[in-house]
């Protein structure tokens, strides 16, 4: 199993002119849960489409197994399993009709399963699509994605527009049907904190490239703030790993991704002053950190 | 697959095609048995007015709906390509442009054939209006596809309509004194199936045929390329 | 079974971490007695709307150290006394957090006095606890 169940390289895409992908590269392992994470509007709908074969990139190769998907399209969608972003259905049908019509255009669809899933993710079966709440509609878009069975499940945004606890369930659906059979899910948010505690992997997105890319467990601890006492202007150039550098009143504050004892030391020799404490960070303040820091380019008094 | 994608469009405009025969065999009906106007006018009125009617009515429909709803790029990501979407579209459309107007032969045949018109008069009517309702619903189709409601879309179905009115007039205009010149003119324009379906210009007819078969496929092509095509327009 | 956890959203301390810390601690104050059975993996994982190797971890780690066992075919329970396992070790173990906890206090500035009284204090305050569930004492 050596190959990744989604591998993307060099992707480059524009809207006419606007240039919204510069060289994206990612790989998503199989059977993880992988959070694809970015602002609203830095490219993961694009890269998600791209990956369907919907849009087709500049330049770039996606991988779903080993298939390509500019290459394979139809094939790549028989396999895969997609929710698009606030996924409007036909609102004349009912559920059952829904699930029946598009059960059609796989050959692996599982009708039993399927039905088990209306019980399951408890959809009423004769309402009409337009008369479903939106979290009934989210839950019908997630079934209608996994009714053929795929090994391979892709969700942009999924919980969009859900409140906390239709949010909060859309989650444990996802990890108690999915994760429990070894199917790989790759879903995008823009809400790291909802990301966390359910992605194995954990990639952001911004200004059409991957700021970072690990282990999610891994980044609440890896990302730290330190405080150094001096109020001055300092040079960090040839220092890895700078995620910010801010003035706080009369320190410098420095963010630092992969934090060690050993970049602590680095910084204050390098800045020629000691740190005077150190801070962790909350979600919110690391994805600032990767998404809108200055990675330490000179800070003006 | 494509069993269910004729299911879903004939759930879809079904009510398109009750109207459609409603308004129109009822006017037919009505307009015939009551001989307040000479028969050819009732057919004319019937054939060419209803298939501008429907033509509209369809095209507007087919697919600005999916997109003022959204469903389209639900639609798109299907694993199915994005052509045979299309072709089945069309194809139903054509189906509920033309069924009305059949129903309006089969009613004036029964009721004025041989009447103030020969049967083969009436019949040929009403197949031109048929030929000419499947064109504007392409041409309309074609060029709305664009288009984010029907609304929109119905508005340039219009447009297309009063630019062919517009260069027929033109045309005539121009060239009145060669009245060949005229025909050929005609033939070039969907609204020349009308007028030879009208008065059995036989040459010109088969021409005209031609001409609109080859500007139709390339239309359809054309529409069928930009359907598949509308992944892109939302960011 | 269902036990409470609460995962703290702005904390900068792993989830799973948090997990491991609250199960200790309820244990320790006697809210899980020895003998109880947790929640498979699948079933927190359901609770917490956590990822499942997030609670593999959680689990494992606890079994390592001999806080919770597994019993093939019967689930996942709380592990008996903590006699089975050698004073040194556990000995060890909370030294490395008192070690920590040393730094820290160095680190911003408490006196070791002021170390000793909340040590004090919330050793006590949960042993109070521990009694009032009453669990077995660990004399």
């Amino acid at each position: 199993m050596n190959e990744p169940a989604i591998k993307i390289e060099g992707l480059h895409f524009s809207y006419g002119r606007k240039k919204v992908l510069r060289g994206v590269d990612l790989e998503v392992p199989v059977g993880s849960i992988f959070g694809f994470l970015g602002r609203n509007g830095s490219g993961k709908t694009t890269t998600i489409k791209i990956l369907l074969g919907l849009l087709k990139p500049d330049a770039g190769v996606c991988k779903i197994g080993s298939l390509d998907s500019q290459k394979d399209v139809m094939k790549v969608r028989q396999s895969v399993g997609y929710m698009a972003e606030d996924q409007q259905m036909f609102g004349w049908m009912k559920v059952t009709q829904i699930i029946k019509w598009v059960g059609s255009f796989y050959p692996g669809w599982d009708e039993k399963f399927a039905r088990e899933l209306v019980d399951l993710l408890e959809l009423p079966r004769d309402t009409r699509v337009k008369n479903l709440s939106k979290g009934q509609n989210s839950r019908l878009a997630l079934l209608l994605a996994l009714g053929h069975r795929p090994k391979i499940v892709i969700l942009d945004d999924p919980t969009l527009g859900l409140d906390p606890i239709a949010r909060k369930d859309f989650l444990r659906y996802v990890i108690g049907l999915l994760q429990s059979n070894g199917v790989t899910v790759f879903f995008s948010s823009h809400l790291l904190y909802e990301i966390e505690p359910v992605a194995d992997y954990v990639a952001i997105l911004e200004d059409g490239v991957i700021v970072k890319t690990g282990k999610t467990d891994e980044l609440r601890q890896s990302v730290k703030k330190i405080l150094l006492r001096s109020a001055g202007d300092i040079e960090f150039g040839g220092v890895g790993g700078i995620l910010d550098v801010a003035k706080m009143g009369e320190r410098i504050a420095v963010t630092i991704e992969d934090y060690s004892e050993a970049k602590r030391e680095a910084i204050e020799k390098k800045s020629g002053c000691a740190a005077v404490d150190e801070v962790d960070l909350n979600l919110d303040e690391i994805f600032e950190a990767f998404v809108i820091g200055n990675r330490g380019k000179k800070v003006k008094v | 697959m494509i069993k269910a994608l004729f299911w879903k469009e004939w759930c879809e405009q079904r009510w398109k095609l009750a109207y459609g025969c409603v308004i129109l065999v009822g006017f037919t009906l009505i307009g015939l048995r009551s001989r307040l106007t000479p028969d050819e006018f009732i057919v004319i009125f019937a054939s060419a007015g209803g298939s501008i009617l429907m033509a509209l009515l369809v095209g507007m429909g087919l697919v600005a709906t999916e997109k003022s709803e959204g469903s389209l790029a639900m639609l798109l990501a299907l694993p199915v390509r994005s052509w045979k979407i299309f072709a089945v579209k069309m194809v139903m459309g054509a189906l509920v442009c033309a069924v009305p107007i059949v129903g309006c032969m089969a009613v004036s045949l029964a009721v004025a054939g041989g009447r103030e018109m020969s049967a083969n008069r009436i019949a040929v009517a009403h197949l031109g209006g048929i030929s000419f309702s499947v064109i504007m619903l392409v041409w309309m189709v074609a060029f709305s596809i664009r288009q984010p409601n029907e609304a929109r879309a119905g508005l340039v179905g219009i447009g297309v309509f009063m630019g062919w009115v517009f260069f027929v007039f033109l045309f005539v205009k121009v060239f009145y004194k060669r009245l060949d010149l005229v025909l050929w003119g005609l033939v070039i324009t969907p609204l020349g199936i009308l007028q030879f379906a009208a008065s059995e210009g036989q040459m010109h007819t088969l021409w005209a045929v031609i001409v609109q078969a080859v500007m139709l496929i390339f239309l359809l092509l054309w529409g069928g390329y930009r359907f598949g095509k509308e992944g892109r327009s939302k960011l | 079974m269902i036990i409470f956890i609460r995962i703290e959203p702005s904390s900068p301390v792993p989830i799973y971490r948090q997990i491991i810390d609250q199960i200790r601690y309820q244990i320790a104050t006697g809210a899980l007695k020895e003998g109880d059975q947790v929640p498979s993996v699948r079933q927190l994982a359901n609770n917490l709307a956590v990822n499942q190797n997030t609670i593999l971890k959680v689990y494992n780690q606890l079994c390592s150290e001999k806080v919770l066992r597994i019993e093939r075919g019967s689930g996942t329970f709380v592990a008996a006394g903590r006699h089975s396992i050698p004073a040194v070790e556990r000995k060890k173990t909370v030294g490395k957090l008192l070690r920590e906890a040393a730094v820290q206090a160095i680190h911003l500035d408490i006196s070791l006095e002021q170390m000793k009284e909340q040590l004090e204090k919330e050793y006590e305050a949960i042993r109070l606890m521990r009694n009032k569930t009453g669990a077995k004492s660990n004399e």
